[in-house]
């Protein structure tokens, strides 16, 4: 028997599959970037925030949008030097359940009212962070996480947008209405 | 050779240890939750059947019910989550694809608070069955997202194919797929199916 011969069958043998991790390890920048994609609530509320947005027009959206990404700076600044009080599940869902009402409700706010409303949820969203601590790795989660949440908030802002106008004026509501579902159902979970 | 065979042969049906998952919700996420909805023929008959009769009704209702049908599944998710036993849940699912279906086959035209009163209390049943198995799974607000999301999807199926209304043969493509959800409602309220 030739001992060669048995190197493909040994090569074929199933064996258990030991995955890689989602997204290993990106660094403090692109993990801070992803966070609102791998932490359903604060993603939650960036949809809610970016529905009620859409519902908005342009011109309230503009100034909103501006507090909303400053807020969220900021919260990630300020969280880098204190240790701010991290939002428990619910209060995010919570949160997210009241942005999707208003969002399929619609109502007209002004453009300091949703400016200061948009820099609070904004904040909300940054302090769901976890805390870092070294300058430079601070520094890069704050970035990160302040491109992340005003990215991640400009793009679903955007397609409903494009959906309310292309698809149908009632696109956001339905994402609005799936929101909300999904809010109301995590906001009674057991704490 | 033929030794060689037999030990080649052996070696290839060796049984490894399989690490494969349970099925049941627990370590469950997204996909669990969004497949929750796809793998039950029941959930899928009912789901189509209210965007086909919201698309069949027109406007307002083909929005109408997909906004009003998640956030009334969500009252009984949140029934669920929170333990509350309702009775009937298997009945109640397989009673509205029967329903819902019937009233697409029959081109039944009741008013829209009608059709949305009917449509939300069979959510009620749909969030119940969803909403049990969260608590279970590793990361709940994932599991809620994608079953919700899965079953707007349905929703917009349901609509999409309704949009056929606009012309006759149409008219009679969906009626006649009302007809058969209904009888797979009623395959499911039997046992039949």
């Amino acid at each position: 028997m030739r001992p060669q011969r048995l190197v493909l069958p040994l090569v074929a043998l199933p064996g258990p599959a030991a995955a890689h991790d989602a997204f290993g390890d990106l660094g403090p920048f692109y993990q801070a970037f992803l966070h609102p994609l791998v932490d359903p609530a604060q993603g939650l509320l960036l949809a809610g925030s970016a529905l009620l947005l859409a519902r908005q027009p342009l011109a309230i959206v503009r100034p909103a949008y501006a507090a909303l990404a400053a807020g969220g700076l900021a919260a990630l600044a300020i969280g880098t030097f204190v240790t701010l009080p991290a939002p428990g599940l619910r209060t995010m869902t919570v949160a997210a359940l009241l942005l999707a009402l208003a969002a399929l409700l619609n109502p007209r706010a002004g453009a300091v009212t949703a400016s200061v409303l948009a820099a609070v949820l904004g904040g909300l969203a940054a302090i769901s962070f976890d805390p870092v601590s070294g300058t430079r790795t601070a520094l890069l989660t704050v970035l990160g996480g302040a491109v992340g949440i005003a990215i991640v908030t400009l793009f679903i802002w955007g397609v409903a947008d494009w959906a309310d106008r292309r698809v149908s004026p009632f696109a956001t509501s339905v994402a609005a209405a799936w929101v909300g579902a999904i809010a109301l159902m995590a906001a009674v979970l057991p704490a | 050779m033929t030794r060689l065979s037999i030990l080649t042969l052996s070696i290839l049906l060796i049984a490894t240890a399989a690490a494969a998952h349970t099925g049941d919700a627990t370590g469950a996420g997204f996909v669990t939750g969004f497949m929750h909805p796809l793998l039950g023929w029941d959930h899928v008959a009912a789901m189509v059947a209210v965007g086909l009769w919201g698309a069949f009704l027109g406007a307002p209702a083909i929005w109408v019910l997909p906004i009003a049908f998640p956030l009334v599944m969500a009252l009984g998710g949140a029934l669920g989550v929170a333990g509350v036993p309702l009775p009937g849940i298997e009945t109640g699912i397989a009673l509205s694809a029967l329903v819902i279906g019937l009233a697409v086959a029959l081109a039944f035209r009741p008013p829209l608070w009608v059709a949305a009163l009917i449509v939300a209390v069979f959510a009620i049943f749909h969030g119940h069955a969803h909403g049990t198995e969260m608590p279970g799974a590793a990361n709940p607000l994932a599991y809620a997202a994608g079953f919700v999301i899965a079953t707007g999807l349905l929703h917009l199926t349901g609509i999409a194919f309704g949009l056929l209304t606009v012309r006759p043969a149409g008219r009679i493509a969906v009626r006649t797929a009302g007809g058969v959800i209904a009888l797979g409602g009623l395959g499911f309220l039997t046992g039949a199916l």
